[in-house]
């Protein structure tokens, strides 16, 4: 299938695309790697009037390194997140996550931005910026706010971005001491996450969970943090007991979906399966 | 050409001659080059090229899918056989199969082309474990198809398609020409049997019997499930 016709601009400019979008608004919808907007296009599920490419603005898929953070740009495709040696280093979650999408052709041209506006129920980025606990930087023509992570997500294809704000960065917060590890049950094709589990761990040297954060995607409408789970392990040690009784507890008071990959029983069960092992994927 | 009638032609050599007449002989090649490239030498009324088609009817072919008096239907005039191997391993938690090794021994008859027969073998092989793993029509209770794409169907890649591993045993058929026989069906028609077989053999201590295909990971899952719960 061919997409609707539609307008396209190639603004050069933070500051040309915030104009376009303030004027198009909803008809507006911003275009970064097109790996989810433009299959929906072809299958005319979306019909924007107006694409506004971001791919020519200078600038937006660096990756800095600041004291105690790493700021990346939105555009930065999911094949840089993957081969930055400062992300294997300071932040392995992002290449361990990013490595795990689709294909080659998809992490070359997809974004981190693309992924987290998208918001895809199975996407495997909003699971691990979840974990990480990151924040997200909304700019529109009116000024700028910080998104946490875990506001961030609203719904199914839905977030807390206005009509009129484009993502421009992530923050994420980094410490030398988390353990990190994203594994997924994927679906056969297209590689997404059926249930996906990103895990970041602080162990004290006597093996005591100090914290631990776990976002979890493919499950529900959105990614989501397992409070309940990281709740039953703060201050414990990690014994295989209690990681199962934990893990039991990864659906609790989630509306599980349920597809032709799986039903709402099985996709429970590998959320449990893989909260799990994402953490002793971990803890190496 | 050679100014001597067909009966006098001895063909030897890929030379066409009249014995006892030096002057008198062809090479294919000269054949060739003039047939092709130079046909004002040609006897007038030949038309250009060498060409030519022949029919061959197999001598015991009947009409497709009519039972004979014997009720069985011949679909096909020559057969394949294969003999299928699998070493598999099965997730227990999560039902899913990994196959670890594949091996096929063939019997295609008289093989006439080795690469073509190798390239049957792989590819229908590929497709039998994919139908066994994952390949299906899904329907929900209103009728509606859910598997509408290829992303949906479940087909393997090459990621999932393990490395086939073919013998060969050719013995040849009695009727055909050259003992050649088919070869895509000894490739694909035992597969799926075979992948059922090694997942029935991993799961033997739970006394797990196969009924249904595909093994996809959650059927895979609910099958221990249930033998769990026995």
């Amino acid at each position: 299938m061919t997409p609707a016709a539609f307008d396209y601009y190639a603004p050069s400019s933070l500051k040309e695309a915030l104009g376009l979008l303030s004027s198009y608004k909803e008809d507006g919808k911003l275009l970064a790697g097109g790996q989810s907007l433009v299959p929906l296009m072809k299958l005319r599920l979306a019909r924007p009037k107006v694409l506004i490419d971001l791919g020519r603005i200078p600038d937006l898929n660096t990756i800095a390194e600041r004291a105690d953070s790493i700021v990346i740009g939105a555009l930065t495709t999911h094949a840089q997140l993957e081969s930055s040696d400062l992300l294997r280093t300071r932040c392995p979650l992002l290449p361990q996550t990013a490595t795990t999408i689709g294909d080659v052709q998809v992490r070359n041209q997809g974004t981190l931005g693309g992924s987290l506006a998208h918001s895809d129920p199975a996407g495997d980025l909003p699971a691990s910026i979840m974990a990480l606990g990151a924040q997200i930087k909304a700019v529109s023509a009116k000024g700028e706010r910080w998104i946490k992570a875990e506001d961030f997500f609203l719904g199914l294809l839905t977030t807390a971005l206005e009509p009129d704000e484009i993502l421009t960065q992530v923050k994420i917060p980094v410490s030398n001491r988390i353990k990190t590890a994203y594994l997924k049950a994927a679906q056969k094709a297209a590689g997404f996450a059926v249930a996906g589990v990103a895990v970041c761990l602080d162990l004290a040297h006597d093996g005591t969970c100090r914290d631990i954060a776990l976002g979890v995607t493919g499950v529900t409408d959105k990614a989501y943090r397992a409070h309940k789970v990281e709740q039953k392990l703060r201050g414990k040690k990690l014994d295989s007991r209690l990681l199962h009784e934990a893990a039991a507890e990864v659906t609790d008071s989630i509306d599980v979906n349920e597809d032709i990959n799986g039903s709402k029983e099985y996709r429970s069960h590998l959320a449990r399966v893989y909260t799990i092992r994402a953490i002793l994927a971990a803890q190496g | 050409m050679l100014n001597a009638d067909s009966k006098e032609l001895v063909i030897q050599d890929s030379t066409a001659y009249v014995p006892g007449s030096p002057t008198k002989k062809i090479t294919f090649a000269e054949l060739g080059r003039i047939a092709y490239n130079n046909q004002s030498l040609l006897p007038k009324g030949f038309e250009a090229g060498l060409q030519i088609t022949y029919y061959y009817t197999f001598a015991h072919a009947e009409p497709f899918l009519t039972p004979g008096p014997d009720r069985r239907v011949r679909a096909q005039f020559t057969f394949a056989a294969g003999a299928h191997a699998a070493v598999v391993e099965v997730d227990k938690e999560t039902g899913k199969v990994h196959v670890l090794r594949y091996l096929v021994v063939g019997d295609n008859g008289t093989i006439l082309n080795p690469k073509v027969v190798d390239g049957q073998i792989y590819g229908s092989a590929a497709h039998g474990i994919s139908v066994a793993l994952g390949e299906g029509f899904v329907y929900d209770s209103e009728g509606q198809l859910l598997t509408l794409t290829l992303t949906d169907y479940g087909k393997s890649s090459t990621l999932e398609t393990p490395n086939i591993e073919v013998v060969h045993h050719p013995v040849p058929s009695h009727f055909t020409p050259l003992g050649q026989k088919a070869a895509g069906e000894g490739g694909a028609i035992p597969s799926p049997a075979c992948i059922a077989s090694a997942v029935e053999d991993a799961l033997k201590p739970l006394g797990i019997k196969v009924r249904e295909l595909p093994l996809s990971p959650e059927a895979v899952w609910r099958l221990i499930q249930e033998a769990n719960q026995k």
